[in-house]
């Protein structure tokens, strides 16, 4: 069966063993565990004694514990990334076998912090360091000329030689034709997005 | 080591000679050498000045006290057979049992290095991706290119680790044709570890 949850893809076969144990935690506590799941991906600071208490509580052994953290981050991953409603959620968890009330039980601090975490997350999306602008200066004279120095972004672990800075000068016409390029591209990016 | 085909090496004059707390303290900076790869010479001219010899006599004594140790922590030697391996040497009664006793006690640590191979290709820590298009350029618009764009972090291997440990990041751009193309390579090699032929019968040795 296609889950939109897992990306149009079928379901992976560890979720759907670990339903059932997801199942037999209280509704409730499905809540608390995802808040400190969000809380986690959005601050990295996770709270495992406090959810290790809540697991003795409900007579649910260690492994089985961290089975149903797997699958809630895995559930709240992945409706972050493919930009799913809480509705489809809800509905896609039921189908997978998840009792109404879990689901949403889950779906609810997801909506809650749907936003944060896009945002989040497209922060740690892969990036090449990008080219950035260090100093620039406008040379009046006989042919009025810019200088700028460029400088690659600052990474510590990266290999060959980063920060190595380029000067360049451009005259008034090139650097007329360089701005002209670039407003050209960025329109285009914005037609399409 | 088999004590047939040793050879037999006096041990050098100052070991003979001093007292057993500075053979303790040679000792002791034998091992921090052997375990962190280096060699400090920068005590031998003090403890040379003190103990009125050459920085050259210390030196040679604390490499022969290297050496006993690496030998002996590559065969695992007990306390016994290391004091026996000793008096085949020519060390006397107390130096043997200094360096016996000292030598047990840090045999852990010592086997722990032995173990680690020393040839070690850099480690995988983590793959990242990225799904780029390109829809227009300045020569050309209306295109639609994807490519991907992965980082694969590495780690430097184990035995050249020190404390600032540098991740290494490589960038690499790829296409699908490519991507799918490693993808199934590697999972040829997935499965040829899992084959009847002859992973299983190499596996088979190790259990």
């Amino acid at each position: 069966m296609k889950f939109s949850v897992c990306g149009g893809l079928d379901a992976p076969d560890w979720i759907l063993a670990h339903m059932s144990t997801l199942a037999k935690i209280s509704s409730g506590r499905i809540k608390i565990i995802a808040k400190h799941i969000i809380d986690h991906m959005l601050e990295g600071v996770f709270d495992f004694e406090k959810v290790r208490k809540l697991s003795r509580d409900s007579s649910l052994g260690e492994s089985e514990l961290k089975a149903c953290i797997a699958v809630l981050h895995f559930f709240i991953t992945n409706a972050t990334k493919f930009d799913i409603d809480d509705s489809t959620l809800s509905k896609e968890l039921q189908q997978l076998g998840l009792p109404k009330e879990h689901s949403d039980a889950l779906c609810t601090p997801y909506l809650d912090n749907k936003d944060a975490l896009q945002t989040k997350f497209l922060d740690q999306t892969l990036q090449i360091p990008a080219l950035q602008i260090g100093a620039w200066q406008v040379q009046l004279g006989e042919t009025k000329s810019v200088v700028m120095r460029l400088t690659g972004a600052k990474i510590a672990d990266q290999i060959g030689d980063t920060n190595k800075d380029l000067q360049v000068c451009l005259t008034a016409e090139k650097f007329h034709l360089l701005l002209r390029e670039l407003k050209t591209a960025r329109s285009l990016l914005e037609e399409i997005s | 080591m088999s004590l047939r085909r040793v050879v037999v090496q006096p041990p050098p004059p100052l070991l003979l000679a001093v007292p057993p707390a500075v053979v303790h303290e040679f000792a002791k900076v034998a091992v921090t050498g052997l375990l962190k790869f280096e060699t400090s010479s920068k005590g031998f001219a003090k403890a040379a000045k003190q103990l009125q010899t050459s920085v050259e006599a210390v030196s040679q004594a604390v490499s022969a006290v290297s050496n006993i140790y690496s030998r002996a922590s590559r065969a695992n030697l007990s306390h016994q057979q290391l004091v026996d391996f000793l008096t085949i040497q020519g060390y006397g009664e107390v130096l043997r049992q200094a360096l016996a006793d000292y030598f047990v006690e840090r045999v852990g640590e010592l086997r722990e290095l032995a173990s680690v191979a020393i040839l070690r290709l850099p480690t995988y820590r983590s793959v990242d991706w990225r799904l780029d298009v390109q829809v227009a350029s300045r020569t050309l618009r209306n295109q639609s290119t994807p490519v991907f764009v992965i980082s694969v972090r590495t780690r430097p291997p184990r035995v050249v680790r020190s404390d600032e440990d540098e991740t290494k990041v490589l960038f690499v751009e790829a296409k699908y044709v490519t991507l799918k193309a490693v993808c199934s390579q590697l999972e040829l090699a997935i499965g040829e570890s899992r084959s009847a032929a002859h992973g299983h019968r190499v596996m088979r040795l190790f259990k």
